[in-house]
């Protein structure tokens, strides 16, 4: 089965059992693979009213038919579940070399079920795969869990982990592969812990088939030359400063949340802006699995009381524990995204909630009595100890621990609380940047930049531009953009490359390029109509589950700091986001109804009715 | 005449005059446009960039004002 290894692995942690099917061939060509092969599991086999945290709970680990190939940013494979922190489904996706070597053991996916009597990993190593104690490294950072594991198999090895976060059950812990990548959002690392399975390990040998080898390997050739070409003459921001880079971007179009996005703008950003970090902190550059962009920071901090070394921060984390929580410390910033790697956290949620309660704290909500001291923006110490506190679950961390939405309720304040059904926004300020706005308050897993990120044509210009100022213009647009994260995500590629070298720079973005690459993986054969179908499939598929599991539109929303308090600062001073506005649009552009479901008619179009 | 503030980013410093203070201060005859400051610059036409005037993104028709803030970077990705 070219482009796949043709198996997927079942694994019942409760009985200890673990089974192997064979993958079905319609199934991917309808869903792509990774994600939309995630949705299609979940839409049959996840009852939506389960507790996330309960043997019932299913999570999907899976890759794309790219995964693993020479494509360039092959590299990625998606985590699925049912969230904690939100109720709705996980998209949490990481590059780096674990999603490889997992498919190259022979498996596409797994899925997994139960509840481990004890702590367990799953070990894999070409073609068989068995459950393992885990109990000696329960407890243990990722790192530990990574170097422990690795020393007991061996160094080629590959490891998917969670660390103490996980395992006690924090809402926003995530699952750390390689070390520093993290399938990072919505809590994927509490739905591993509450199933007592520590880490996945692999080893894997085997090549990924191809339908078309030596087509494949030339038009991968072409598409790098011709991005290496461009690169010579005008180097990708990407590689130079990485991620970090879009502090200046976000400042300048005052769309850097501060202060608990209270503002746009944040006066001390040149201090937390990826030149300063490429100039104070960057050891190497890091690369995934056949990424010709090597965009990953290798960082050393030696500023005293952040000493460390490991990988980060991205721009995300910079603006969360940043920007956001009146931080300009990059050194504190830099070590506080090491202990979340370390702990296993997502930096993103650990730096919005951290700044929800600086604000709760500012106005009296929160004492010193709860947080065992003062709480106050700017204070980089506090990152630190709090970020500690939270991984280990200690202290004023188990409140932390449990997302901005729940803090903020529980202290009377659900206003001071800045998400979309639950789960905290990356750094993009939708008063200044309207799609951004609409996709996170239409994305299944809650506000995200990454299932459709409106960004690229509304800041980067890339692979055009819109004015990030409008409104009535973007429901189509967005909708495009979420069906074409859907085929990336699904495919197994990294959106950073994709976006400038497989699509068609036009607005609604062809995705040509990936087009090809999966035709000469897998011969499937699509069109681009196909293909673009199958993104809107895998999007309709998600949604039939969210409304299923109770989400409509009355949960596609903001708060009202966003859509009613203008901005007070920057060149967006003065606007709000017009979210409202711009659902009507959105739906009918989806074929949806006014409360934000698929018609029976969208339904049957895609072949989910 | 007119003034304007112009900061250029990246690998945009290429063309920022040795010497010249950060921002830039450039003067230009009444009634410039962008695309005329990018000229003056010396910025090829065919580089892609993204400009921002008082932080709003402008085309290389937009006309300029005295004391009006340029930010230029070419195009990004990531976040």
């Amino acid at each position: 089965m070219p482009g796949w290894m043709g198996k997927v692995l079942r694994v019942d942690l409760g009985r200890g059992e673990i089974r192997e099917e064979a993958l079905d061939l319609k199934r991917v060509r309808d869903f792509i693979g990774g994600r939309g092969l995630g949705i299609s599991y979940l839409l049959e086999e996840l009852d939506p009213g389960c507790d996330p945290l309960s043997p019932d709970n299913v999570m999907v680990m899976a890759t794309g038919p790219l995964t693993g190939t020479k494509a360039p940013t092959g590299a990625r494979y998606m985590v699925m579940t049912k969230s904690p922190l939100t109720g709705a489904l996980t998209c949490s996706n990481a590059g780096g070399r674990f999603p490889a070597h997992f498919k190259w053991t022979g498996y596409d996916a797994v899925v997994f079920r139960g509840r481990a009597s004890a702590p367990v990993y799953l070990y894999i190593e070409d073609g068989r795969a068995e459950l393992r104690p885990a109990g000696h490294i329960w407890g243990r950072t990722t790192h530990e869990a990574d170097d422990r594991i690795r020393a007991e198999t061996g160094d080629k090895v590959k490891t998917a982990c969670i660390g103490p976060a996980g395992e006690r059950g924090v809402l926003f812990a995530s699952i750390m592969n390689d070390k520093h990548r993290a399938a990072g959002r919505s809590g994927v690392g509490a739905v591993m812990g509450s199933k007592n399975l520590k880490a996945v390990a692999v080893r894997g040998t085997r090549a990924v088939p191809l339908a078309d080898e030596a087509g494949f390997e030339e038009y991968c050739r072409q598409v790098v030359d011709k991005f290496k070409q461009a690169a010579r003459k005008t180097p990708p921001s990407l590689r130079v400063h990485g991620t970090p880079y879009v502090v200046m971007v976000t400042q300048n179009y005052g769309a850097l949340p501060t202060r608990n996005w209270r503002q746009g703008t944040f006066d001390n950003w040149r201090s937390i802006h990826g030149e300063e970090l490429t100039a104070k902190y960057l050891v190497r550059n890091t690369a995934c699995h056949s990424c010709p962009l090597a965009c990953g920071r290798g960082t050393k901090v030696d500023a005293p009381g952040f000493e460390g070394q490991g990988e980060g921060p991205e721009y995300e984390t910079i603006y969360a524990m940043g920007s956001n929580c009146g931080i300009d410390n990059l050194a504190a910033v830099t070590k506080a995204n090491y202990l979340c790697n370390e702990l296993g956290l997502d930096t993103i949620t650990m730096g919005a909630t951290l700044a929800c309660a600086m604000e709760l704290f500012e106005v009296g909500a929160l004492t010193e009595k709860e947080v065992g001291g003062p709480l106050r923006f700017g204070d980089a110490k506090a990152l630190i100890e709090m970020t500690r506190l939270t991984g280990l679950n200690e202290g004023f961390g188990r409140l932390l621990g449990l997302g901005s939405r729940r803090l903020a309720e529980k202290f009377g304040r659900p206003d001071l609380a800045i998400h979309a059904k639950g789960q905290e926004p990356p750094g993009y300020e939708p008063r200044a940047e309207q799609g951004m706005g609409l996709a996170y308050a239409t994305s299944p897993i809650g506000a995200s930049h990454m299932r459709g990120d409106p960004a690229y044509f509304e800041l980067f210009s890339t692979p055009v531009a819109m004015d990030p100022h409008t409104f009535e213009d973007k429901p189509p647009v967005v909708a495009k953009w979420q069906d074409l994260s859907a085929i990336i995500d699904s495919a197994g590629l990294c959106i950073f490359f994709t976006v400038r070298n497989l699509v068609e720079p036009r607005i609604m973005v062809p995705p040509e390029g990936i087009r090809r690459l999966l035709n000469l993986a897998t011969g499937a054969d699509y069109s681009l109509e196909e293909l673009e179908r199958a993104g809107e499939r895998i999007i309709n598929a998600e949604r039939m589950w969210l409304n299923r599991a109770g989400f409509s539109r009355k949960d596609d929303r903001l708060p009202d700091r966003l859509t009613r308090t203008p901005l007070p600062d920057g060149p967006a001073a003065g606007r709000v986001c017009h979210l409202e506005e711009m659902l009507d649009l959105y739906y009918q552009a989806r074929g949806w109804t006014k409360d934000g479901r698929p018609t029976q008619y969208k339904l049957a179009e895609l072949g989910l009715a | 005449m007119i003034e304007v503030e112009v900061r250029l980013y990246y690998y945009l410093r290429r063309y920022q005059p040795e010497g010249r203070g950060d921002p830039l201060r450039v003067r230009l005859e009444a009634g410039a446009s962008l695309g005329r400051l990018q000229e003056v610059l010396g910025l090829p036409t065919d580089l892609p960039v993204v400009a921002l005037v008082n932080g709003r993104r402008g085309l290389p028709e937009s006309v300029l004002g005295d004391g009006d803030q340029v930010v230029m970077f070419p195009p990004v990705e990531g976040g």
